[in-house]
């Protein structure tokens, strides 16, 4: 396994948000995290690039462990997250943007290679390269993030939430770069509270719920399941809803209603 | 307050007094007590400051410029115009709070380090004018022969009387100090540094008691600088300049800046520390001591010598055992329920055309709904909805672009969250915004603060019916404890107790506000399951007291048995509304959640894309 | 109005605002990318200044003295943030600008103790002579205290525009979050944006001490002015904070010889306060700092 997260615990100051989370990516896959917002999806993807502290369990990438090392030495490890809302340096250039994200790379020749890749790879990047990364479209700025983030060259690419907020035919174009990105030999974590999107192009899935992973399996039969269905809207039928029905019955017995 | 720690406080005080009466039987020089005074005149001055800066937070670095102020209308009335000394110190005092008065509210809008520099600028701007206006002031010169200090004619010119007479207005400014420190008004204080966001959620009127400290200060300042004038004989624009307000800074931070006496003790130590120098002939070593005494206690005894020495009585009158555990079981008759609540079926809260866009995205796009009396309405909706930003529209921490929010058909939208909080709207927060300053208790206490009457001058004062009121707040802060299930934790830290009893302490400080409507931000999230049906059941109890909840969350078992009405939003617009089980089966819900079906790309729709890129 | 006085004031006053500029540059760089306002570095303007003119008198020659005196001043800005801001970053915001106060007043002590009370001085780099300028009678290092600030602006916004390093420490100053993801070190960044704003401060003193002479308690006032270069252009904008600190020796220059040497500072600072509060307290410095401002979450 690529990247393997074993009980992982962590959260923000006294908000404990991951309780004892275990995941693993194989080299070569997608796999797609999904879970309703506040489940703690975009925490574990800060806790792997060490965003937020880590305070138990193990993370190994590449069989050796990360946990404990800072920012800089995972992304040097070959870890790239392109972080929600995209976090570009909206007043710098295009080309700015994309030579930060090869910043902890020492070939400068090679670095020029790589943003000719991108460029190829995203076009519409190369015309507007000159032009300040706050003036481009939602979905350009998505690209923009993917491409700055492919620009340390990664192993393993975490991406976070890369639909939120673009239009439908914008998801699909960008779900079509994640494939593409697989396709060129890499590995890629995303999460995605659009988890139709996420899973139509993942291998596997796992589902996060209050900080907990309560299923997961191939992506095909987790589109299948209802239990993702209840995990983002709820539902009366697993073993998991009994505290949505104990709170029923306590409103009849409170407010008789 | 416990009883050791009162005792405590006793102790030490009565020390301080003790140990400044007898200073002069030993050292009665008049050189030894001049340096008595001036350290009296500097802890005068230190006492307001320390509530400025150590418990607002505010970085009002300049105050020195009011010892001038101060000394100068003493001075000039006391020469040019024969006052009487103490007259003459009074109407510094008048002078100084007037003018603090006047540049308070402009200036404090300022905060942090702007607020720094503009006090700053103000005291030097100051300077500039005692030294140019020459016929008021006497410029650079000053203004010479200032009388011994006297009160309606009785002279202090014995050097240990006007000792004593220093000394005992050090302590009446102490005195008041400890008043505030101890009332209503200290808490909103230490609420303001703590999170201003919160306390403007309880009610406190920020500006108010920002200004109100801001002018005390002043006149605490300028009883300093005119018995400065009267020690130096003479006032001149040297005297308060930038290394006196260092000195000050000093002072207060050695002190301790969470003390009211602190500032006295740091005063005192100062004042010594720079006689020790002058007497080793070192006094060109006094900037670099007080700087590097500054940088250490800042970055290793925040709490200064007052926080030192509280912690070595504690260590000495430690008594074995922990803290008494906390109840969990929650009291449900703790609280009366509500009167003068509308009939079920009002409409209690009503958002109408509510929209607010950040640059070009609309982050709440023309929302309406209404909130009917009594009832349990959550707001949901995927990341990204705009559920956040709509719940701080309501709340008064963002400005409406467009649309109306009514509470009781009177229009709240233009109001301030403090505004809102007084009209009985309780409000928690997503990431808990306790004040970590103070005690559980207290905490719960800054919620009563729309119900308190008690005003700046009959708490200086400490009238009897200040401690009547403080004594029914802790009443009822203590009730709101026991109706959360926190009783036994009121003298805690909030920091000491678990992420969900620290939700607890937030909800009963919404509550003892006695609030008509509560908002409550995501009250589940952070919370285990035990926990968090505890906590759905302690949201019925509270609308079985009358109390009408509208509520953020994204735990959908939570939502889904505690509301009667949803209100689901996608994109920053509502999408549906309705009792759950019938919102739950909407499709537009399930794929506002869930997103669309991906759309295999084709041929055909990929060079769409194309055209749209 | 007669141009030639104008002129007698407006060129010396750009000569002054030279160093105000380049005390706003540091301003601007070191709060953005920590969120402090750091008083002490007008204190580096004063030591760069009097260091050079002491060892000068020791009989060093300039060529020595100024890099020595640079150096130190890098050093003791990269010793302050290390020492008294890195291990207090998640303490109040109000304790952390109280401590930079508290080694102003250090540095300003230092200086004292090891300079002493009087002024020092030193010669012109290249004599001192004067030249006419639109009629006006200037001090010939005029010209150096306006090549070597030009020189300075130029070497700074050529690092920040087309270096590794400099794009680093811009991506620090708009998101330090996202800094940190693309793998910078923003530990060790912070630490030399500090020694670059001291090394700055220290040879805006240098180059201004002949004109008018290096005091120990000449830091405040830098610091203050520099620091209203700054707040002009909304503390973000390096270039606005240039404009803003040339400026302010412009103005300050101009109300001494129109109105009153006396009145000079307390016009400046009032225009500083006068338009704070037309302008609002609100400021987005670095890590999105907020300061200032009432209705905000």
């Amino acid at each position: 396994m690529l990247l393997e997260l074993d009980r992982v615990t962590s959260g923000y100051g006294r908000l404990p948000v991951l309780h004892e989370v275990s995941l693993a990516v194989g080299a070569g896959e997608i796999v797609a995290l999904i879970g309703a917002n506040g489940a703690g999806k975009s925490t574990l993807l800060n806790t792997v690039m060490a965003m937020v502290p880590l305070s138990g369990g193990d993370i190994r990438f590449d069989g050796a462990s990360i946990a404990g090392a800072a920012t800089p030495a995972i992304v040097r490890a070959g870890l790239a997250q392109v972080p929600e809302r995209r976090q570009l340096f909206g007043a710098m250039t295009v080309e700015e943007n994309l030579r930060l994200g090869a910043y902890a790379r020492a070939d400068r020749a090679g670095v020029v290679a790589t943003l000719d890749e991108q460029f190829r790879q995203f076009p519409i990047l190369r015309e507007r390269r000159r032009q300040a990364a706050q003036t481009l479209s939602g979905g350009e700025q998505q690209m923009l993030a993917i491409a700055r983030a492919m620009m340390s060259r990664p192993r393993l690419m975490l991406l976070d939430e890369p639909s939120l907020g673009l239009a439908p035919l914008m998801v699909t174009r960008i779900m079509d770069q994640i494939v593409a990105l697989r396709a060129a030999g890499g590995t890629v974590l995303v999460v995605e509270q659009n988890a139709r999107a996420a899973l139509a192009i993942a291998d596997r899935g796992y589902v996060l719920e209050n900080g907990r992973i309560t299923v997961s399996g191939a992506a095909a039969e987790l589109l299948g399941n209802p239990a993702v269905q209840e995990a983002y809207l709820g539902g009366q039928g697993s073993g998991v809803r009994a505290i949505e029905t104990s709170i029923r019955k306590k409103r009849r017995a409170i407010l008789g209603r | 307050m416990s009883a050791l720690a009162a005792h405590k406080r006793t102790l030490a005080f009565a020390a301080a007094v003790v140990a400044i009466a007898i200073y002069p039987l030993f050292y009665p020089g008049s050189y030894p007590v001049g340096v008595g005074i001036v350290a009296g005149a500097m802890a005068a001055a230190t006492v307001g400051f320390v509530l400025l800066l150590g418990y607002a937070h505010q970085l009002a670095f300049g105050q020195a410029g009011f010892l001038m102020i101060g000394g100068y209308v003493n001075a000039i009335l006391c020469v040019n115009y024969r006052w009487d000394p103490f007259a003459a110190l009074l109407a510094g005092v008048v002078v100084a709070m007037l003018l603090a008065l006047v540049i308070a509210r402009p200036i404090l809008k300022l905060r942090g380090f702007v607020l720094a520099i503009a006090s700053l600028a103000m005291q030097l701007i100051f300077i500039v004018a005692a030294i140019e206006a020459v016929p008021i002031t006497g410029g650079a010169l000053g203004t010479q022969g200032v009388p011994k200090f006297a009160i309606f004619g009785v002279s202090f010119a014995n050097e240990i009387a006007f000792y004593y007479a220093a000394w005992v207005m050090a302590f009446i400014c102490v005195g008041i100090g400890l008043n505030i420190d101890r009332s209503r008004i200290g808490r909103a204080l230490k609420a303001i540094a703590a999170s201003e966001t919160a306390a403007g959620s309880v009610g406190i009127e920020i500006v108010t008691y920002k200004v109100q400290m801001f002018v005390i200060s002043a006149g605490m300042a300028s009883v300093a600088g005119s018995l400065g004038a009267h020690y130096l004989r003479a006032m001149d624009p040297n005297v308060y300049g930038f290394a006196y307000s260092l000195n000050l800074l000093t002072a207060v931070i050695i002190g301790g800046l969470t003390s009211v006496w602190g500032g006295a003790l740091g005063a005192t130590a100062i004042t010594g520390l720079r006689e020790l120098l002058r007497s080793l002939s070192l006094p060109l070593w006094e900037s670099v001591i007080m700087g590097m005494l500054t940088v250490v206690v800042l970055l290793a005894f925040p709490g200064g010598l007052a926080g030192a020495i509280g912690a070595l009585f504690d260590r000495l009158t430690r008594r074995g055992g922990a803290a008494a555990p906390v109840t969990v079981e929650p009291d449900p008759a703790a609280l009366p329920p509500v009167t003068g609540m509308p009939p079920p079926g009002t409409i209690m809260l009503s958002v109408d055309g509510a929209t607010r866009s950040f640059g070009n995205l609309r982050a709440v796009n023309h929302v309406s709904f209404n909130v009917e009396a009594g009832s349990i309405v959550a707001l949901i909706g995927p990341n990204g909805a705009g559920k956040t930003t709509l719940f701080n529209l309501i709340g008064g921490y963002q400005p409406l672009d467009a649309g109306t929010v009514k509470f009781l058909g009177q229009p709240i939208e233009s109001l301030m969250p403090d505004d809102i909080a007084r009209l009985g709207i309780g409000r928690t927060f997503q990431n808990l915004q306790l004040f970590d300053n103070m005690t559980v208790l207290e905490n719960v206490m800054c919620g009563r603060f729309r119900l308190n009457t008690c005003g700046i001058l009959s708490i200086s004062a400490r009238l009897p019916r200040v401690a009547r009121e403080e004594a029914a707040t802790r009443r009822a802060a203590r009730a709101a404890l026991d109706f959360v299930g926190l009783r036994g934790a009121g003298d805690m830290p909030p920091t000491a107790l678990s992420f969900g009893h620290q939700r607890l302490v937030e909800i009963a400080r919404a509550l003892a506000l006695e609030p008509k409507l509560i908002l409550m931000d995501e009250p589940a999230s952070g919370l285990n399951d035990t926990e968090t049906e505890r906590l759905a059941e302690l949201v019925l109890r509270i609308a079985a007291l009358g109390i009408t909840v509208l509520l953020v969350e994204h735990d959908m078992r939570v939502v889904m048995g505690l509301a009667d009405q949803l209100v689901v939003m996608h994109h920053g617009e509502k999408i549906a509304e309705g009792a759950p089980d019938a919102v739950r089966q909407e499709p537009e819900v399930i794929a506002a959640y869930l997103g669309q079906d991906a759309v295999e790309p084709t041929a055909a729709n990929r060079s769409a894309q194309e055209h749209v890129a | 109005m007669d141009l030639f006085v104008f002129f007698q004031l407006f060129l010396p006053g750009l000569t002054t605002g030279c160093v105000y500029a380049l005390v706003a540059l540091g301003f601007v760089l070191t709060a953005n990318v920590t969120g402090v306002i750091n008083f002490a570095q007008g204190e580096y303007v004063m030591i760069g200044g009097m260091l050079t003119a002491w060892l000068f008198a020791e009989s060093v020659p300039l060529w020595i003295a100024i890099p020595a005196a640079t150096l130190t001043c890098a050093a003791l800005a990269a010793a302050q943030e290390r020492f008294t801001l890195a291990p207090v970053r998640h303490t109040p915001h109000f304790i952390r600008v109280t401590i930079t106060l508290g080694v102003a007043v250090i540095l300003r002590g230092i200086a004292l103790i090891a300079f002493g009370k009087d002024p020092l001085t030193l010669p012109g780099f290249s004599g001192d002579g004067v030249f006419t300028m639109f009629n006006a009678i200037l001090p010939v290092q005029s010209l150096w205290v306006w090549g070597a600030t030009a020189a300075l602006l130029a070497a700074t916004f050529w690092f920040l525009k087309y270096t590794d390093i400099g794009r680093g420490v811009r991506a620090c100053s708009i998101n330090l979050q996202a800094a940190r993801l693309m793998g910078i070190n923003t530990e060790r960044l912070t630490l030399f944006v500090f020694a670059a704003a001291g090394g700055t401060g220290a040879l805006a003193g240098i180059v201004i001490t002949p004109i008018v002479l290096a005091n120990w308690d000449a830091g405040i006032s830098y610091g203050l002015k520099g620091f209203i270069g700054a707040i002009l252009g909304g503390l973000r904008s390096p270039s606005i904070a240039v404009l803003g600190g040339l400026g302010i020796g412009v103005l300050e220059s101009l109300s001494a010889g129109y109105i009153s040497s006396g009145w000079k500072d307390a016009i400046v600072y009032g225009a500083l306060i006068a338009y704070l509060l037309v302008r609002g307290g609100v400021f987005y410095v670095g890590r999105a700092t907020l300061v200032g401002g009432s209705r905000e979450l």
